[in-house]
């Protein structure tokens, strides 16, 4: 059985405009040392997602519907207290703003000695030492434990969120877009320690990201989430190379790549759908430029299309067509709306 | 170069004072931060030029000193074969006003909220007097088609916060153009965009500066948008350029270790690629009072005793860009040396 | 766009640009308005102040006896009576209809209210938009100004200054003026700090707009609602300061107003006599006004951040 297992997981927003379906309709399975990269734009609800998961979403949103089965328990039924053991101890979060996630009053040490003892119930002497096992282990001098989070630069500051995220060994680590606000020689330093300790440590990884090539580095799958849904999902290299959507054959048009300097950037024109009202059929359909009648009616399920990769499309036997059809300029230009 | 360079800046510098707050003394002490140190470079006309660099490499101080937001310390700056490192008359400030304009980073914060779209493009032209009530109007329906907000009338009214990232983006380039500049900084101009609609943006832009003849600089720590974007690239690190040419040498045939690392660390969409190492250690070192010598010595895998002693110098390699790299001499290939010394 | 014909400046242009500025100035004011019909704590502020100006204005027809006229009834004072039919509130103890009073004493606090509200609004936002906009010296010397406003206790200084220059409502006002702007400036300054920042001022700096047309056409309207809100609070504040002097027997003695009816009732033993309808009726307007102020301050943080309601 998969360590965590997502089930038609609904989360809404109340907002003053209606009702907003952030999430609708979501499932994933992540095994013991896997990593899976959850990619998607801002507003897909891949942050809303990960909050759900382990419930600290905010107080408008709500769970509506599914369930999400971690190490055997349903966290969507389980009690605030006993959820709040399980968060950090068995299912960590590695927070976006890193930056302001460590208490800037305190040395860095204290944020470490308050989870490791009261969390972990480790004697003070234990504590130190785990934390200093653990700042080694993310490539940071211990002496820096003592300092204050001012003194450490973005990807030393992310390097010990990391390392406090796997204070108490957990099961499972969700990482939310880890290396967004750092250079990229930070930011591969960053990604470095995470492979390596998802290497010697087996760690089990969710990584939200905007950036497929992030994702292209550091995971073993990836779900590709468009408007509330995963409309991809696969291992990386099926799902980047052998693209089953059409969304995701257009994100892979839309990034510039170093070593094809030739090739040209291709945007998909319009915007995602309105989510407190969204289309009937596929949400894609309008931005679409396969569009058929069939995907302003019905919604495509997420269908298996072999070697554990699914998408969500209502022409998939027609996959080759388009995949040649799409790395064309020409087809992304006029949309039929 | 046939043509006179629209931009030409010699030996520019730009330094502040370290010690701005009272309480802060103690820790870092009086001291200079050489935010852009000795920088030269020429633009000819409809060229474009890439900087690129981490943050704090001095690549927005040296945007702002193009568009006369920052005095340099020294140094001199050309536009268009004239000095303008010191404008004192007001007029003319303006008249430089008109001709050099940016892009900026957030379109959510470079548009006024309490403006429509329609009031935002008009104010340049207050500004610089530019047509009547009628043919502002004419100009803002067409700056507004030239970046395919169309049809244009559906715009003017609306508030920013009605509008998505690239649609605002668009028309912050609108409004950059609509005073018909001949130089266009963008700094960062798609980075707050989300991926499936900065190919648009960048596009749009691509296809602007070349039809107007615009010489373009682009402020970017993302080198893959540079080399989609730019012909010349500039590579900067704490203040200095360690690296400059086209953008085909620069990026596919690095010379300076720096730039190496940079090309190495940046992530490829392509799972199936193993990813390079990046050789370079530690972190990047305060940028204040700076030890002689190159300022990459602490991070660099080649330093030797001469990194310590002497500031490079830039010069030419056998690729075509230039250098600043005391180890960079023709036919020396670093990685495969490293690679003997690994054997 | 051959953008490069410099047009001669014609009048037609200048009205236009005049224009465009009052576009801007009106389309703030019914933004505000827009904003008080959707939030109805605010509303209700807006509608007391309406309530109170509109008995200000035609208080001479409402009131059935001149404030200050002893009443006799067949000859007698009719003093110290209880509401009836005849004197809805009552009478005092010189036989003056407290009714008649109530409505007059809006006068007082309306042009207290507004014409400090005014001040406030002017000068605490010009202080606040040049400082904050120039910094450096300019915003030293503005800022110390405010700092000594701020160290002068409010209240002595307007009964001192009232008691030098003579009580009259309009030195009441001249003392509030002097000194209530400070919080504003304050504010004021704090948020211009913010907006001066951010890069649409560097647009407009970048398409060579000068520093004046900076700060008044892109800063100010970014500003202005905070301005006005801090305006309301002031009414109120200036209410209560008014009412506050009066009682204290500094008021201006021929102006009937809310305080000096406190003060009268006070020094007759109106409370003693348990003659609730003299003391209660003032002390409920000058109650309402003041909680109007209060109510549209509720509204702050929907103007500083329009995004939360968004949200």
């Amino acid at each position: 059985m998969s360590l965590l297992e997502v089930n038609d997981l609904k989360i809404y927003y109340k907002t003053s405009r209606g009702i907003s379906k952030a999430v609708d309709g979501v499932s994933f399975a992540v095994d013991q040392g896997r990593s899976l990269g959850l990619v998607g734009e801002s507003g897909c609800g891949k942050s809303t997602l990960v909050k759900g998961i382990i419930r600290v979403l905010a107080g408008n949103g709500v769970i509506a519907g599914g369930s999400v089965n971690f190490d055997g328990n349903d966290l969507t039924k389980m009690a605030e207290s006993h959820i709040r053991q399980v968060r950090w101890k068995d299912l960590s979060l590695i927070p976006q703003a890193a930056m302001d996630s460590l208490n800037p009053v305190y040395p860095v040490i204290d944020s470490f000695l308050e989870i490791l003892m009261l969390k972990g119930k480790l004697s003070r002497a234990d504590a130190i030492q785990r934390a200093q096992e653990l700042f080694t282990m993310v490539g940071l001098d211990t002496k820096r434990l003592r300092y204050y989070p001012h003194e450490f630069s973005g990807g030393m500051k992310q390097r010990a969120m990391i390392a406090l995220a796997l204070a108490l060994s957990p099961k499972l680590v969700i990482a939310d877009e880890p290396v967004t606000a750092l250079d990229v020689i930070v930011q591969n330093q960053v990604l470095r320690v995470l492979k390596n300790l998802k290497k010697e440590l087996g760690l089990t990884l969710v990584m939200i990201t905007h950036d497929i090539s992030v994702v292209a580095e550091t995971c073993d799958d990836v779900a590709v989430m468009y408007a509330g849904k995963i409309i991809e999902l696969g291992p990386v290299s099926r799902v980047l190379k052998h693209s089953m959507h059409p969304y995701t054959m257009g994100l892979a048009n839309a990034f510039p790549n170093l070593k094809k300097t030739e090739s040209t950037l291709i945007s998909i024109e319009g915007s995602p759908p309105d989510l407190v009202d969204p289309p009937k059929g596929c949400r894609f359909a309008a931005r679409c430029p396969f569009q058929i009648e069939a995907c302003a009616h019905e919604e495509p399920s997420l269908v298996s299309v072999g070697d554990r990769h699914f998408a969500a499309c209502h022409r998939l036997d027609e996959i080759a067509v388009l995949q040649a059809k799409a790395k064309e300029v020409d087809t992304w230009r006029k949309i039929p709306s | 170069m046939a043509e006179n360079p629209i931009i030409e800046v010699r030996g520019l510098s730009k330094h502040f004072e370290a010690r701005q707050h009272l309480f802060r003394k103690s820790s870092t002490g009086a001291g200079v931060l050489k935010a852009v140190d000795d920088v030269s470079f020429r633009i000819p006309k409809g060229h474009s030029l890439g900087i690129a660099g981490e943050s704090g490499c001095g690549k927005t101080t040296t945007a702002k000193m193009l568009l006369k937001l920052y005095e340099p310390t020294s140094g001199s700056f050309l536009f268009n074969g004239k000095d303008i490192t010191h404008l004192r008359a007001k007029e003319e400030l303006k008249q430089f006003r008109k001709q050099a304009q940016l892009m900026f980073q957030n379109p959510f914060e470079a548009l006024n909220p309490r403006f429509t779209i329609f009031r935002s493009l008009l104010e340049p032209l207050i500004v610089h007097d530019i047509g009547t009530k009628e043919e502002r109007a004419a100009f803002i329906k067409q700056a507004l088609e030239q970046v395919n907000l169309i049809p244009a009338e559906n715009f003017f009214e609306k508030y920013p916060h009605q509008m998505s990232g690239g649609q605002l983006q668009r028309v912050v380039l609108a409004r950059a153009l609509i005073v018909d500049p001949i130089f266009l900084v963008a700094d960062e101009p798609v980075s707050m965009l989300d991926v499936s609609v900065r190919a648009g943006v960048l596009n749009l832009m691509k296809t602007l500066t070349e039809r107007l003849q615009l010489t373009t600089v682009y402020i970017s720590h993302d080198l893959s948008l540079i080399s989609y974007m730019c012909e010349q690239t500039a590579i900067m690190y704490l203040g200095k350029v360690v690296e400059i040419g086209d953008t085909m040498s620069v990026l596919q045939k690095p010379k300076h270790p720096y730039t190496q690392a940079l090309l190495a660390a940046v992530p490829s969409p392509d799972p199936d690629e193993e990813p390079e190492e990046v050789l370079i250690k530690n972190h990047v070192p305060s940028p204040i009072n700076m030890p002689n010598g190159c300022h990459f010595q602490d991070r660099c895998p080649y330093t030797e005793a001469i990194c310590r002693e002497k500031t490079p110098e830039l010069r030419q390699a056998e690729t075509g860009q230039i250098v600043a790299c005391h180890m960079v001499t023709p036919f020396f290939d670093r990685k495969a040396e490293r690679e003997e010394h690994v054997i | 766009m051959n953008t490069d014909v410099r047009m001669e400046q014609r009048p037609v242009q200048v009205a236009y640009r005049k224009a465009g500025f009052l576009a801007v100035l009106g389309k703030n004011l019914a933004g505000a308005f827009r904003f008080l019909k959707n939030d109805p704590f605010s509303m209700t502020g807006a509608v007391i102040y309406l309530f109170f100006i509109l008995i200000a204005l035609f208080a001479p027809l409402l009131a059935p006896y001149d404030p200050h006229e002893m009443i006799k009834h067949n000859g007698k004072l009719a003093f110290n009576q209880p509401p009836s039919a005849e004197h809805w509130l009552g009478t005092t103890n010189m036989g003056r209809d407290i009714f008649s009073q109530l409505v007059y004493g809006a006068k007082p606090a309306m042009m207290v209210g507004l014409t400090a509200a005014f001040f406030v609004v002017v000068v605490g936002t010009l202080v606040g938009l040049f400082a904050g906009y120039y910094k450096g010296r300019v915003d030293g010397v503005l800022m110390r100004v405010t700092d000594i406003a701020f160290g002068i206790p409010f209240e002595p200084f307007v009964i001192v200054l009232v008691a030098f220059l003579g009580p009259s409502v309009w030195n009441i006002v001249l003392a509030m003026g002097l000194l209530l702007w400070r919080d504003t400036a304050r504010v004021i300054r704090s948020q211009v700090l913010t907006v001066r920042e951010r890069s649409f001022v560097e647009a407009a700096k970048i398409s060579g707009a000068s520093d004046l047309r900076i700060l008044f056409v892109q800063v100010a309207p970014n500003i202005l609602p905070l301005s006005f809100l801090y305006g309301s609070l002031a009414m109120g504040w200036a209410i209560l300061t008014e009412a506050a002097v009066s009682f204290l027997g500094f008021g201006d003695p021929a102006m009937m107003s809310w305080g000096f009816m406190l003060n009268d009732a006070y020094a007759s033993q109106a409370l003693s006599r348990e003659a609730y309808w003299w003391i209660i009726p003032p002390g409920i307007f000058i109650m309402l006004t003041v909680m109007a102020g209060f109510y549209i301050g509720r509204g702050s943080e929907e103007i500083l951040y329009p995004r939360l309601k968004n949200q």
